[in-house]
């Protein structure tokens, strides 16, 4: 940091005099400026700073320099080494690290930093120093580590804390190296110094962050006396990391109290960042514990009151996020954060109206309400959604007020915005619907019809066509929106047409009132032009149009519009199987029955409505003795569905009581590593708990005259990243196992290939069985990868099923999405899609792993449950082009974000 | 440093394959307390000041391993005279040497400028090395008639004959800075 300031210095000087010319720098010609003045036999400092200036002026505007360029500019300013002008000395510091030379010239530099860093001068040192780090590789890494060392104990501060900062930049790539410098780190850390306790920190902590146990050390260390920590940076961060560990580590009593006594003391007598730290923290902390934060919310009241607006706002954001929780304790500092609303500033005044949302009376809503849309329009999306978040709470509160809530989000969906705006305002008023009274959902009915008649989006069309066509047979006239909806017909574009038709067609079902009416629509609609209008609105009329009360057709089309109860897969495989039976005794209830097609049960999690199809589905179709039956069927079922216990090896008990579990959260399938006929048959299955990864093998020796004992595995590439927790010999156990456990927390599923050894002593034994005498041994295993797909079982569901499973899922908060793309290299359409099934591991629905080979792209649904208990659901097209290669887009669902993660890292 | 006004300077390069003694040649010159203690690989190239004769060098040290050779040119253009050092005790790679020589003498940075060369036959207190009339038979120096050129044996461990070869370039340099 210090080089660029004293760069910044520099500017300023230059500045004064080419301020205009830096504005009209032109790259080509710079470059060539720069070879000439580089080049010069007698080296002039003044003008070699001057052109340095301008090239990292441009570097920083963005300017693009070609390969070509970089060489050339890098190899000029390598020959400026020679010359010792301070300045100059320092520029080309920054202009090393700013240019991002190709790898292969940058590194030619080290030997000429390595000389800097060995020199008087401190400045060169640190500089050289933060260079070096950032071109090091590992042939030179060795060097490095005795400067970073040599360093870490200079007298210079300046020299110190640029080592510390160059040692949590190594510590990603180069972890070992930097963890054996501890001691001294933790001197810097006790040092006393401000500049130096901050980065000793971060580093420490770094270093330590896997060790939770050590972690705990530190910050006791740290806390235990007030004076330790003159730094206030140091200070804020040490209190977010008592935070991380209070939310996330498991603490006696004793140790809990004391830290949150410590961040109650930092409330006072400390600068402000720190007080409004500790307050955020212990705010944020009582989401979770129980704490008394009485004082906590005196200081944010103070900073509410403050001069700054950065501190005003920032106590806002608390107090906005303690409103969800606590709307009681916020709506207490009404008086304060009322003549908030009319801060110059938008985003306070808006920030404070949305906290008063939260919390406000009845009497305030319409105030509020009209004095948010005014600012409104003048705020970003992100903020914008939060507000419309607020009024959706605000309903919950306050539901007496809904007109007004709901009159507010029509005005926001006339006005301007963006479609995920929009969206967000649709499925607002659609839960105000669902939730509110039946004078609130025909309100809301009417809004949506309303802002259909001039909606640019057809997405959201389309979705509201859905929600009218489910909700209004609830509503007392429900004749009124089939108006609308049918005015969209004559009116619209064919996609949203065919919506309108399908929507039209299931209130004529649900209504019989309305049914007569609506096939006269429908029949309107049989002269189209476009094609898919036409088939849906033929569709519905057949299905729709019989004599009133018979109830044989009305229970026919309960087929289409309910949801599907069997799997017609199923159906279709049974009936070939079974076809000369059937013809043989047509009248056989036994063979033909249809809770054979039932779909299984879904995952209780999936949501609400699909559990109380299933159960509705159980009473109606399934007596217990048909159920076993519905299960054998299932079993036997050729298309391979998982159920969730895969047959793998149990964990035993004596390795889950020797680990502290119970049992393990979840176990892969198990894969064989060599081959039945291999010398020793080795087969492993996985198990998961608690991030840590315990890998249990089965072996079998196919040798006759030997017999093996104390089988022991060994991690053959101790990868960087993992270490070895336990081991249990196949004397402890029946099957020897490793537990394995990441060294990076963050990685809640480890995914990677690993290379195991087998360690065993081998028993010679003559054909009568005596033992003839032993001797060590060790096999080594092919490489064992842990894939996404071992996390994942498959879950079949029914065809047609899927996208209702898509849009349920959805429905769930804890619902999670993602969207991304990536570009995959198969040759032909159909490998990429079969690739990709692969890669998931999941049931395939809708029969979508058929590829038409002639279409560019294909859809492909997916679906399974990850870990054993969260269901994933992935909709992927893949598009093939034989210029462009491969491109897969997928779209995930699933109710636990790292699920998602993982699923995608891997991909990547 | 910048070097006090009455006193000459002068930008020197100094090549040869690894391994040839390049560093330590350099080292050997530099004032006492600037010496190192170990010489490693020179990565890339380093820059490096000493004295010499009432001469102020600056040169750049070449790294002489093969990746790195392809650098060389680029440093030609500034330098006012040329050190080769060749490690006469290493007669497998003499033609080695002897192409990067050729590959020098074409380079446009030195062909068209007249900069003395100085060669220095290194390591001379190890059996078997190569004297300098062998080595400079060996390299055709003979045939060299556009340039100074002077061949020097040396051990850069105690210092034999560099001193001599410094002040034999020193004597050869330009005798005005060019403007």
């Amino acid at each position: 940091m210090f080089s660029k300031s004293k760069k910044a210095d520099v500017d300023k000087e230059e500045t004064t005099d080419y301020k205009d010319e830096y504005t009209r720098i032109s790259k080509s010609t710079l470059v060539q400026e720069a070879r000439t003045i580089f080049n010069e036999a007698k080296i002039k400092p003044k003008k070699c700073i001057e052109v340095l200036n301008k090239i990292i002026y441009l570097l920083n505007q963005g300017e693009k320099f070609t390969d070509n360029e970089k060489t050339n500019l890098f190899f000029g300013v390598t020959k400026l080494f020679l010359h010792d002008d301070s300045t100059l000395r320092r520029l080309i510091y920054v202009f090393i690290k700013e240019l991002r030379a190709n790898e292969d010239e940058v590194f030619i530099a080290t030997s000429c930093l390595s000389k800097d860093m060995m020199g008087e001068n401190d400045m060169y040192k640190a500089n050289a120093l933060r260079v070096l780090t950032k071109i090091v590789d590992k042939s030179s890494l060795l060097s490095i580590e005795k400067q970073i060392k040599t360093s870490m104990v200079d007298r210079s501060t300046h020299v110190k804390s640029s080592s510390l900062v160059c040692s949590i930049h190594l510590l990603s790539k180069y972890p070992e190296m930097i963890k054996k410098m501890v001691g001294d780190i933790q001197n810097n850390l006790l040092s006393g110094n401000k500049e130096l306790q901050y980065h000793a920190l971060l580093l420490l902590h770094e270093i330590r962050k896997v060790d939770p146990m050590a972690i705990l050390k530190i910050l006791s260390q740290l806390t235990s006396s007030q004076s330790a920590l003159p730094s206030k940076l140091a200070k804020v961060q040490l209190i977010r990391y008592i935070k991380e560990i209070l939310l996330h580590a498991n603490l006696d009593a004793r140790t809990k109290g004391g830290f949150i006594e410590y961040l109650n003391e930092c409330l006072s007598r400390n600068p402000e960042m720190v007080s409004f730290e500790a307050a955020k923290s212990l705010v944020e902390l009582s989401e979770k514990m129980n704490i008394d934060i009485d004082q906590a919310f005196k200081s944010i009241l103070d900073s509410l009151c403050s001069g700054e607006n950065v501190l005003k706002y920032a106590a806002l954001k608390v107090m906005n996020r303690l409103a969800n929780t606590n709307p009681k304790e916020v709506s207490l500092a009404s008086t304060e954060l009322e003549p908030l609303i009319n801060d110059q500033n938008t985003s306070i005044a808006s920030m404070a109206i949305s906290t008063l949302l939260k919390v406000c009376t009845e009497v305030y809503v319409q105030k509020l309400l009209a004095q948010i849309s005014h600012y409104l329009p003048e705020l970003g999306d992100d903020f914008k959604i939060e507000v419309i978040h607020s009024v959706y709470l605000l309903f919950l509160r306050v539901p007496k007020k809904s007109t007004e809530q709901i009159n507010f989000l029509l005005k926001c969906l006339t006005g301007e915005g963006t479609e995920t705006y929009k969206e967000s305002i649709v499925e607002t008023l659609m839960k105000i619907g669902i939730e509110g009274t039946t004078a609130d959902k025909e309100q809301v009915l009417l809004t949506l019809c309303e802002f259909i008649e001039d909606c640019e989006f057809r997405h959201l069309q389309t979705h509201i066509f859905d929600f009218i066509a489910k909700e209004c047979p609830n509503t007392s006239n429900p004749s009124v929106y089939i108006r609308f909806i049918y005015n969209r017909v004559v009116l619209e574009k064919s996609i949203i047409r065919a919506a309108a038709v399908s929507a039209l067609g299931t209130i004529g079902h649900k209504i019989e009132s309305l049914r007569s009416q609506i096939v006269i629509l429908l029949k309107n609609c049989l002269k189209d032009e476009n094609d898919e209008v036409r088939e849906r609105a033929l569709f519905y009329t057949d299905l729709l149009d019989y004599p009133e009360e018979n109830e044989e057709c009305h229970e026919a089309s309960s087929f289409v519009f309910d949801s599907l109860t069997f799997d017609v897969d199923k159906m279709e495989q049974f009936l070939l199987e079974n076809k000369d039976s059937l013809i043989a005794d047509e009248d056989n209830e036994e063979i033909f029955n249809f809770s054979t097609f039932c779909t299984e049960e879904q995952d209780s999690v999936m949501t609400r409505n699909v559990q109380k199809e299933a159960e509705e589905k159980k009473d109606t179709y399934s007596t217990p003795e048909q159920h076993t039956k519905q299960e054998e069927a299932i079993e036997d079922d050729s298309y391979g569905i998982d159920f969730s216990s895969p047959p793998g090896f149990e964990l035993e008990q004596s390795i889950c009581t020797r680990l502290g579990i119970e049992a393990p959260e979840f176990s892969t399938t198990t894969k064989d590593i060599t081959s039945p006929s291999d010398e020793y048959y080795v087969q492993l299955t996985g198990h998961f708990h608690c991030k840590k990864l315990i890998l249990q093998f089965n072996v079998q020796n196919n040798i006759e005259e030997h017999k093996l004992k104390d089988i022991t595995v060994h991690l053959e590439n101790p990868k960087a990243g993992y270490t070895t927790v336990d081991q249990i010999s196949s004397e402890e156990s029946q099957y020897p196992t490793i537990v394995l456990i990441s060294e990076d927390p963050s990685r809640v599923f480890i995914t990677e290939t690993f290379k195991f050894k087998l360690k065993f002593t081998v028993i010679e034994v003559d054909e009568d069985g005596n033992e003839e005498g032993d001797y060590e041994d060790e096999y080594s295993l092919d490489k064992v990868s842990i894939a996404v797909s071992d996390y994942i079982g498959k879950q079949a569901l029914a065809n047609g099923q899927f996208m209702n499973a898509w849009e349920m899922i959805k429905q769930n908060e804890a619902c999670a999405e993602r969207l991304e793309t990536f570009q995959i290299s198969f040759k032909t359409l159909k490998e990429a899609v079969a690739g990709v099934i692969d890669f998931f591991g999941m049931s395939v629905c809708e029969g979508s792993d058929k590829v038409d080979e002639t279409s560019k792209s294909h859809n492909l649904f997916l679906a399974g449950t990850f870990f054993g208990m969260y269901p994933v659901l992935v909709r992927g097209q893949i598009g093939f082009n034989s210029q462009y290669g491969c491109v897969l887009r997928v779209g995930v669902r699933s109710m636990n974000d790292n699920a998602i993660q993982t699923v995608l890292e891997c991909i990547q | 440093m910048g070097g006090s006004l009455g006193k000459k300077k002068a930008k020197i390069i100094i090549v040869g394959l690894d391994n040839s003694g390049k560093t330590t040649l350099i080292n050997y010159l530099k004032p006492p307390k600037e010496t190192l203690s170990e010489v490693t690989p020179t990565v890339g190239f380093k820059v490096e000041s000493f004295k010499q004769d009432k001469i102020n060098f600056t040169c750049f040290d070449m790294s002489g391993q093969g990746i790195y050779r392809e650098l060389w040119p680029e440093y030609y253009s500034e330098a006012q005279g040329v050190i080769f050092v060749v490690d006469s005790a290493d007669k497998l790679r003499i033609a080695v040497a002897k192409n990067e020589l050729e590959m020098m003498f074409e380079d446009p940075g030195i062909r068209d400028r007249p900069v003395p060369i100085l060669f220095f036959a290194n390591k001379k207190d190890l059996p078997y090395a190569l004297t300098e009339s062998e080595i400079a038979e060996q390299f055709e120096l003979d045939n060299i008639s556009d340039r100074d050129w002077h061949i020097e044996a040396s051990n850069a461990l105690t210092g034999e004959g560099v001193t001599e070869g410094i002040n034999w370039l020193g004597a050869k340099l330009p005798k005005k800075k060019k403007k």
